[in-house]
């Protein structure tokens, strides 16, 4: 049985993720509806980003 | 010499022979009345007065069926001068890739070549009182970044100049033509009807009447329709007592082909700190920041994509600029105000003026796109008339899928190339990026037009191309000639003045040739 503290772990480490779960997912709905001509480029939410701009 | 048609008690025209007989007092018409031959008598009418009046605006009305587009009244002036009471004063001309015939772009390819035109071109710029070389307000560290590995823009087809303040006609031109005694100019003169000969291969007259609706017939060698890119196909579509379709009208081609340049809002763009420095050393004044950067798609770029080109325009924020301490006050004030909906209201209340908050980014981007030739988008009439019995405008301006197709590939590019030379980064609105979202119901609300009205008695090789010869003689009549941007085959991205100007001086040219015959 998990205790409180792996819940409250658990929930950090969930709501860190969150916010990249949820850019991937735009990610990758804007990369179905156009292809870069740049392979180094992605598109973030209408922005268009370097990859390394993620890291 | 200058008359007003409504003070006249006697018909003057009786007695008068003219040469040439201009209709349309603005850009073209008095241009073309300055640069033909002197010894040549010419008569310009004007259907309005020296200054806007109701009346004659009024006449202007028509309605609007297309895309969004301002009520037809509001973007051309009708009186002495025209249009050029009312333009911004940029110039260029048309680019040498303009008139060449494309395989992607239907309808495209003009009857004429730039060297056409560029004889003309000292003598455009003197009259639109640009300097002899090509001012360059651009901010160089910044068009310099921009320039920097490029394949897919080009500054460099972006030579602009600056008619500032914008060269009004009527003020630089009215002494003129009181002077000159062979041009009778008649003010308040509104053609009403054009007679052919039974062949309808010659004008033979046109009637004229000022407000008080007193009509008169006059006669001359030569007819010059100079009334603009609405008004143009208007008249002649209005004139169908003898020619069903109207006059030059026997392929359906007039009215056809309505083109205005498409502006469009693209996002906005973050800049890196030494591009901020660029413009913290740069002094704001009439033309900043408005004309920071325009971007074009390069030849290799069109071709590829199979796009016209557009204007990529990168605009960055006031406040990025060095400002005089007055402007960052009053820049702090407004940026306090923004950040409540009640500090706004209060310095909305306070000041009475509509605040305009700068967004959150460092500047926006939008495009001023070609228009590609389109047949459905047109002007045709109405069943309502006007003051003198001419049928009204309706506009029905469209656009087509390499419009959308040439926006949505500058922008993108655009903001990739961004990213690419890492001066920046930029952001798309929803639509440019999401092909489910339609045009039609997203692009549709962000796009406007220009007030540039053009091919709607476009240039062609045949009668079955175009309604004007390549000298802009009315195929099939031998004596009506028509001037301004209805005779343009496509747009170009250049604002379109100075093509004008050039060929007006061209059409000047050709006349003063075949009547010293």
């Amino acid at each position: 049985m998990k205790t409180k503290r792996d819940f409250l772990k658990l929930l950090t480490k969930t709501l860190i993720l969150f916010p990249f779960i949820s850019v991937n997912i735009k990610a990758t709905e804007e990369k179905k509806n156009y292809k870069l001509s740049n392979n180094e480029l992605c598109i973030i939410n209408g922005w268009i980003l370097k990859k390394e701009d993620l890291v | 010499m200058i008359f007003d048609l409504n003070t006249i008690n006697k018909n003057p025209f009786e007695t008068q022979q003219y040469d040439i007989c201009i209709i349309g007092g603005g850009v073209a018409g008095i241009t073309l009345a300055l640069y033909l031959d002197p010894k040549f008598n010419i008569l310009l009418l004007e259907g309005g007065g020296l200054e806007y009046s109701q009346e004659s605006q009024e006449l202007y009305e028509g309605k609007n069926i297309g895309w969004n587009y301002p009520p037809l009244d509001v973007w051309r002036m009708r009186c002495l001068g025209g249009s050029s009471h009312l333009w911004g004063g940029w110039c260029a001309p048309l680019n040498e890739f303009e008139f060449e015939k494309k395989s992607y772009i239907k309808y495209s390819g003009w009857p004429i070549k730039k060297s056409d035109l560029d004889p003309f071109e000292k003598e455009a710029k003197s009259i639109l009182d640009l300097p002899e070389k090509t001012q360059v307000r651009f901010i160089k560290g910044w068009t310099d970044k921009l320039e920097t590995k490029n394949e897919d823009f080009d500054s460099d087809t972006f030579k602009f100049s600056f008619s500032y303040p914008p060269t009004n006609f009527k003020n630089k031109y009215l002494t003129k033509l009181k002077e000159q005694s062979n041009i009778h100019c008649y003010l308040n003169a509104n053609l009403t009807d054009m007679v052919l000969n039974d062949e309808h291969s010659t004008v033979n007259k046109v009637e004229i009447k000022n407000y008080l609706d007193n009509s008169f017939y006059i006669s001359a060698k030569q007819y010059i329709l100079a009334t603009g890119g609405m008004e143009n196909p208007r008249l002649l579509l209005n004139f169908n007592k003898q020619m069903k379709k109207g006059i030059g009208n026997d392929n359906d081609l007039v009215g056809r082909f309505f083109s205005d340049h498409i502006r469009i809002p693209a996002g906005d763009f973050i800049v890196k700190d030494d591009i901020k420095e660029i413009f913290e050393n740069e002094t704001e004044s009439e033309f900043y920041p408005f004309t920071t950067s325009h971007e074009v798609p390069t030849k290799k770029l069109q071709k590829e994509e199979k796009i016209l080109p557009a204007a990529v325009l990168i605009s960055p924020n006031k406040k990025l600029f060095n400002r005089t301490w007055s402007k960052k006050f009053k820049q702090q004030i407004k940026e306090l105000a923004c950040t409540t909906e009640w500090s706004y209201d209060l310095l909305k209340k306070v000041t009475d003026k509509n605040i305009i908050c700068d967004n959150e980014y460092d500047g926006k981007f939008g495009l001023d796109s070609s228009h590609t030739p389109n047949p459905l988008s047109r002007i045709t009439l109405g069943q309502n008339i006007d003051k003198f019995g001419l049928k009204r405008i309706i506009l029905d301006w469209r656009m087509s899928e390499t419009d959308v197709k040439t926006i949505k590939v500058c922008a993108i590019r655009m903001a990739e190339r961004f990213a690419t030379i890492d001066i920046g980064r930029m952001k798309l609105k929803k639509w440019y990026l999401n092909n489910s979202l339609k045009f039609e119901k997203q692009g549709r609300v962000l796009a406007e037009g220009a007030a540039h009205h053009m091919g709607t008695t476009r240039m062609g090789h045949s009668p079955e191309t175009g309604v004007v010869d390549k000298y802009q003689k009315v195929f099939n009549i031998d004596n009506l000639y028509i001037a301004g941007s209805s005779v343009f085959v496509t747009t170009g991205y250049e604002n379109p003045t100075f093509t004008i100007v050039q060929m007006t001086l061209r059409l000047a040219d050709h006349l003063n040739k075949i009547l010293q015959k």
